[in-house]
């Protein structure tokens, strides 16, 4: 099944591929980031990338129909709807639920770091959370002297939420609030 | 004294025969001609490839050179294609009926390993030399005008391979094949590229020669350290970001999505990947 885009095929550097150089002297890391296209059938399956009709080994990938994928960041872009935060860190990792994914965008950073609420571990997880960067975005969480990520919740009102999480599950980016 | 060129008067005297006291014949003139000019030695103009890479593959290698020798001044027929020409015997003869090659003609090709410098000489063949040391035999066949054409070397490389040239070096045999008159074709071994340096390229002709000079000078096939033989050719994909995620919900219109209808961006990092979503693809399942 052919991706519905490919958003970025080139070398391995920040921040387009991530935060790690891993195109260098050394290492000649190249990253493709694609979207997963809803016809892709459920289950495990095999991501290929095949390079002048030479296929490269399978890396395994599930594909879930439960779970969304939440986008936490600025709306729209230009100078005037940056200045009006859409979201925030926490917001986005306050909505996760089982199987979620939250990609952040540039501009949230949360250096005194995140912690997942126990709204979205209580239960028993049936798929992995992930916070990821968006493609291409520089996002720092923590800081020289705070934990990014931290999992003990002793609960949520302590957050600190400036929309409501119907705010970003399944709304895009370019969505006023 | 033998005059470089003119008349000589020749006499002849026979002093148990004279008449008169006159014991000399009558004279005749014997003309003395300038000798023929000398065929100059090879001039080597060019080489290609210039440059090898170091741990190779044998390749063909082309040599080029200035001045003819009367033995190639075929018009046309040297520069037919390869599978064509690359062997006449001279019982075939050329399209016209001249004579072309003698058998054994320009087939020999030498490589001096020197000690730190190696010389590929390519010797078009000496006849005398072939026929003194005529205990190996080799020959090579090919095709002109659908016809069966070949050619015979009567080799000394097995003798040359024991010999050793001014650097101690280890003489070798390889395969040149005359391409046209004024190209010929090493096939350089992988083993001649094996490591850095330069292989000095000197064209022999034997019959070709100024003062006993013979070779031509000589031009340089630079051995270059290869580049980084461990990178894959083939594409790799080594890790993603992501190991699951949902195929639909993700309301990213960023880059022309429809709101919520596809899923999760993944990420995958490897190498040889191409340059272009033109040259390459990717697929997830089936």
């Amino acid at each position: 099944m052919t991706p519905t885009a490919i958003l970025l095929l080139g070398n391995a550097t920040p921040p387009s591929c991530g935060a790690a150089t891993l195109f260098n002297t050394y290492r000649k890391l190249q990253c493709i980031t694609f979207q997963v296209d809803h016809a892709t059938p459920p289950g495990a399956q095999n991501i290929v990338v095949t390079v002048n009709g030479i296929a490269s080994n399978p890396v395994p990938f599930t594909s879930a129909d439960d779970g969304d994928d939440l986008v936490c960041g600025f709306r729209g872009v230009g100078p005037e709807p940056l200045r009006v935060p859409m979201a925030r860190f926490k917001v986005g990792v306050n909505a996760l639920n089982s199987g979620d994914i939250l990609y952040v965008k540039d501009g949230l950073n949360a250096t005194g770091g995140i912690v997942v609420p126990r709204s979205s571990h209580y239960s028993i997880a049936t798929a992995p959370l992930a916070i990821v960067a968006y493609p291409g975005a520089a996002v720092q969480v923590g800081d020289s002297t705070h934990d990014g990520i931290g999992i003990t919740c002793s609960g949520c009102g302590y957050l600190d939420d400036v929309c409501q999480a119907g705010d970003l599950r399944g709304i895009p980016s370019g969505h006023p609030p | 004294m033998w005059p470089a060129r003119g008349t000589l008067a020749v006499v002849v005297t026979n002093p148990a025969s004279c008449t008169n006291a006159v014991c000399a014949s009558n004279s005749v003139n014997l003309s003395v001609a300038a000798s023929a000019a000398p065929t100059p030695a090879p001039i080597l103009s060019s080489i290609s490839p210039t440059t090898a890479s170091a741990g190779g593959r044998g390749f063909y290698s082309y040599c080029h050179w200035l001045q003819l020798h009367e033995r190639f001044d075929c018009p046309g027929q040297w520069c037919e294609p390869y599978d064509n020409i690359r062997l006449v015997d001279a019982a075939h003869g050329g399209p016209s009926g001249q004579r072309c090659r003698r058998r054994g003609d320009s087939e020999h090709h030498r490589i001096h390993s020197g000690s730190g410098r190696r010389h590929v000489r390519s010797a078009l063949a000496d006849r005398r030399e072939r026929e003194s040391h005529a205990d190996h035999h080799q020959s090579e066949s090919g095709q002109r005008d659908g016809r069966q054409c070949r050619l015979h070397a009567h080799g000394h490389w097995h003798r040359l391979r024991r010999r050793r040239d001014r650097h101690g070096g280890r003489l070798q045999a390889r395969t040149v094949t005359v391409d046209s008159a004024t190209q010929v074709r090493i096939a350089v071994q992988a083993t001649d590229v094996a490591s850095q340096g330069t292989l000095a390229v000197v064209v022999t002709n034997p019959a070709s020669c100024t003062n006993a000079v013979c070779a031509s000078n000589s031009v340089d096939l630079s051995v270059a350290a290869s580049s980084t033989s461990s990178t894959p050719t083939s594409p790799v994909l080594y890790f993603t970001d992501l190991a699951s995620g949902p195929r639909s919900g993700n309301g990213d219109t960023s880059k022309g999505q429809i709101a919520n209808q596809d899923g999760a961006l993944v990420t995958v990092w490897g190498q040889n990947l191409g340059t272009s979503q033109g040259t390459s693809t990717i697929t997830l399942g089936a």
